[in-house]
């Protein structure tokens, strides 16, 4: 044997035995199960090409990628990796990769029209600099703006949230979270009220029924997928439904695969939850205790604009039912509709999607009433080879899973549900049928929205990576004793009043009273401010303030840092000084709603102190 | 020269079938056998990136693999060769 074979098979040895002790299987007396070469350096890191975030092992030499091995010490992976995992070392290296700045040019010069052509890191960055001022300079902080990424560490966004809102001043900055998840994030809020995904991945564990809507986990979550094969292997009682619209490798594993049509995956969670409703399997107790029932308009459009003019071919077709939707007979039975007559439908709706409104039980399950296991079957049946007696028996089998008090279910989607037509109403209704059951926020339970990236979410709420959002989430109120503020600057007030109120941790109201001296305009942006930690603050433009059923509405305009909060004491150019005369005295609750877009209401009570001189 | 080392799951009934369908596949050597767990530790030697991922996809799609994933990966200095002319290219 050459030393070069022998170092190989050396080599090879050792990645086995390391392998096999990274995923917790024995090795051979005699196997070195160390992975390591002179002058290798290890680092982690966390994998980047999919959601499920998982943790590598990276070891460099002279500059170079030698190794890569999955974290053991990551609870997501737990030392495993896929074929992605791998590539975080190869596509330093691939053919495609980009190792310098490309311009596009002409004559030498940039020029939007022109070609691509290699130039050095400093020429990259006096360009970038001199059309940074030029739209700066002619626009302001709204001309420019930052496309966040999902593959954004939290640190990362934080450094672009930085950049953006305290250095350049502006507010227009999204994350992936707005540009893949948007209808996942709706449906968060309209049923949490807050943006974040629940659920745990340990409930792939704790849980004895998985259910995957529409997501492909072999090959995209194929980390996560490996935890549940690894558990359906050892557990006889585990079961695994796959409900998809094309047979995927999932179903390789699965107990029982659903082919459905694509969009009547709605008609199913209809059906489930009218199943669950008929079998008295409602779990009253957790329903009373934590849920309401509500509903929206459906004649809400598509988000598409009023014309076609810059509709693409393919999409004419969703446009052309931007005004008006002429009902299917299927939709007709479902509104309880005579489905015999034409109903033509206009979306009166279209900017008030996210409005909704209480129902009372009994009217969710009359509504609920057509969504037959016959109705629902024959409309979502997706394998035009398969006996509808057979795709009936898989609905209820489905439908048994969830009604089942003995069993956990941990639903799983991933982009099928949230780049749906209707992807908002279908996050909703998985979560209509977790709290029916009582199975959701429960070890083992829960409807669980996976993320195509590692940071989706983590930079949104974390970093704040989003316009209109404040690190600690939707802007409230919180409790502060405003007392400790006398004898302060204004400005320093806001600011001390932040500190305080953090300091404390997420507190509820603002309460009074303030000093005696203080200004009223100060209480109006201490209320404004509140909720503000991370990015040094935000300055507020008041618009109006009014009073409402005696209750003061603040709407407010979010502009830049200006220095408030940090002590400085520049107000916006257009911010509004109040007319205190008009506002009656004494405490006066201050209301809150929209939190959602650049303009919003804020919660809290405010002093408004007698004129001076008054009794 | 690559070097990965792969975790084969496949079922305790169908590990013998599993061992020969990879020892089957070029490039690719059994090292360790858990028949208990169905599990396979396999080292899979390839020279190009793409034989490298075609292989675990080809491994994946076995009749008697439910799963497999990476665990380490290994390039050896031969690498440096090969991606030079990648550099080369870009100076151009």
């Amino acid at each position: 044997m050459s030393p070069r074979s022998t170092r190989r098979e050396f080599i090879k040895a050792s990645l086995a035995a390391a392998a096999a002790s990274t995923v917790g299987l024995p090795v051979p007396a005699g196997a070195l199960p160390v992975f390591q070469e002179e002058g290798w350096s290890w680092d982690k890191g966390v994998c980047r090409f999919c959601g499920v975030g998982c943790g590598i092992r990276i070891a460099t030499k002279d500059g170079r990628v030698k190794a890569v091995q999955g974290d053991p010490d990551n609870p997501v992976n737990r030392g495993l990796l896929c074929v992605k995992g791998y590539a975080n070392a190869e596509i330093l290296y691939g053919e495609d990769r980009l190792t310098r700045p490309l311009l596009r040019m002409k004559d030498g010069k940039f020029d939007k029209q022109g070609d691509f052509f290699p130039v050095s890191w400093e020429q990259a960055f006096d360009e970038m600099e001199r059309q940074f001022r030029r739209v700066y300079g002619e626009l302001g902080p709204t001309g420019v703006g930052i496309m966040g990424s999902g593959q954004y560490t939290v640190q990362e966004g934080y450094a672009a949230v930085k950049l953006l809102k305290a250095g350049w001043r502006s507010n227009n900055i999204d994350p992936n979270a707005r540009h893949c998840m948007a209808s996942a994030v709706a449906a968060f809020m309209q049923v949490f009220g807050i943006d974040e995904p629940s659920g745990n991945y340990d409930d792939i564990e704790l849980t004895d029924t998985m259910v995957l809507w529409g997501a492909n986990m072999a090959e995209m979550h194929p980390m996560l997928w490996a935890r549940i094969t690894d558990k359906r292997l050892a557990t006889p009682d585990y079961r695994i439904i796959n409900l998809t619209t094309f047979g995927n490798r999932c179903s390789d594993l699965a107990d029982v695969e659903i082919l459905f049509k694509p969009n009547t995956d709605l008609a199913i969670w209809n059906y489930i939850a009218r199943e669950i409703v008929k079998t008295g399997a409602v779990d009253r107790d957790f329903v009373d205790k934590f849920c309401v029932f509500a509903t929206g308009p459906y004649d809400i459009g598509f988000g598409m604009r009023p014309t076609d003019d810059f509709a693409g071919a393919a999409e004419r077709d969703t446009q052309s039912r931007e005004r008006e939707v002429v009902l299917t007979r299927e939709e007709a039975i479902a509104q309880g509709k005579d489905p015999g007559a034409s109903h033509r439908v206009p979306q009166d709706n279209t900017n008030s999607a996210g409005k909704h409104w209480l129902l009372s039980y009994e009217q969710f399950e009359k509504a609920l009433e057509p969504y037959t296991l016959d109705f629902v079957a024959e409309l979502s049946k997706g394998d035009s080879e398969e006996p509808i007696d057979a795709y009936q028996e898989k609905l209820k089998q489905l439908a048994d899973v969830y009604a089942d008090r003995a069993r956990k279910v941990v639903s799983f989607w991933t982009m099928g549900f949230n780049q749906h037509t209707r992807g908002t109403w279908v996050n909703e209704q998985a979560y209509m049928v977790h709290l029916l059951t009582g199975k959701q926020a429960k070890p083992g339970s829960g409807a669980f929205s996976l993320t195509g990236q590692p940071s989706a979410c983590g930079t949104a709420p974390s970093s704040t990576s989003s316009a209109g959002v404040s690190p600690s989430g939707p802007i409230g109120s919180v409790s502060v004793n405003l007392t400790r503020l006398v004898g302060v600057e204004i400005a320093d007030r806001a600011a001390a009043a932040i500190e305080i109120a953090f300091d404390a941790g997420a507190a509820t109201e603002l309460v009074g009273p303030l000093p005696a001296d203080a200004d009223f305009e100060a209480q109006a942006v201490l209320c404004l401010f509140i909720g503000e930690r991370e990015s040094g603050g935000w300055a507020v433009a008041l618009q109006s303030i009014r009073i409402v059923d005696g209750q003061m509405e603040i709407r407010a305009r979010e502009t830049a840092p200006r220095g408030l909060a940090t002590g400085g004491a520049t107000y916006p150019a257009d911010c509004v000084l109040i007319d205190r005369s008009a506002l009656p005295v004494g405490q006066l609750p201050v209301t809150s709603t929209d939190t959602t877009s650049d303009e919003f209401i804020v919660d809290g009570v405010i002093d408004v102190p007698a004129p001076s001189g008054a009794p | 020269m690559r070097l990965s080392a792969i975790l084969v799951v496949s079922t305790p009934q169908k590990l013998p079938q599993c061992s020969q369908e990879l020892e089957a596949l070029p490039g690719i050597e059994v090292y360790y056998s858990y028949p208990e767990s169905g599990r396979i530790i396999a080292i899979q030697e390839t020279q190009s990136v793409r034989a490298q991922e075609e292989n675990l996809r080809q491994i994946q799609s076995l009749p008697s693999v439910l799963g497999a994933q990476l665990i380490c990966y290994y390039h050896d200095a031969d690498l440096d060769a090969s991606t030079a002319g990648i550099e080369r290219n870009l100076d151009s």
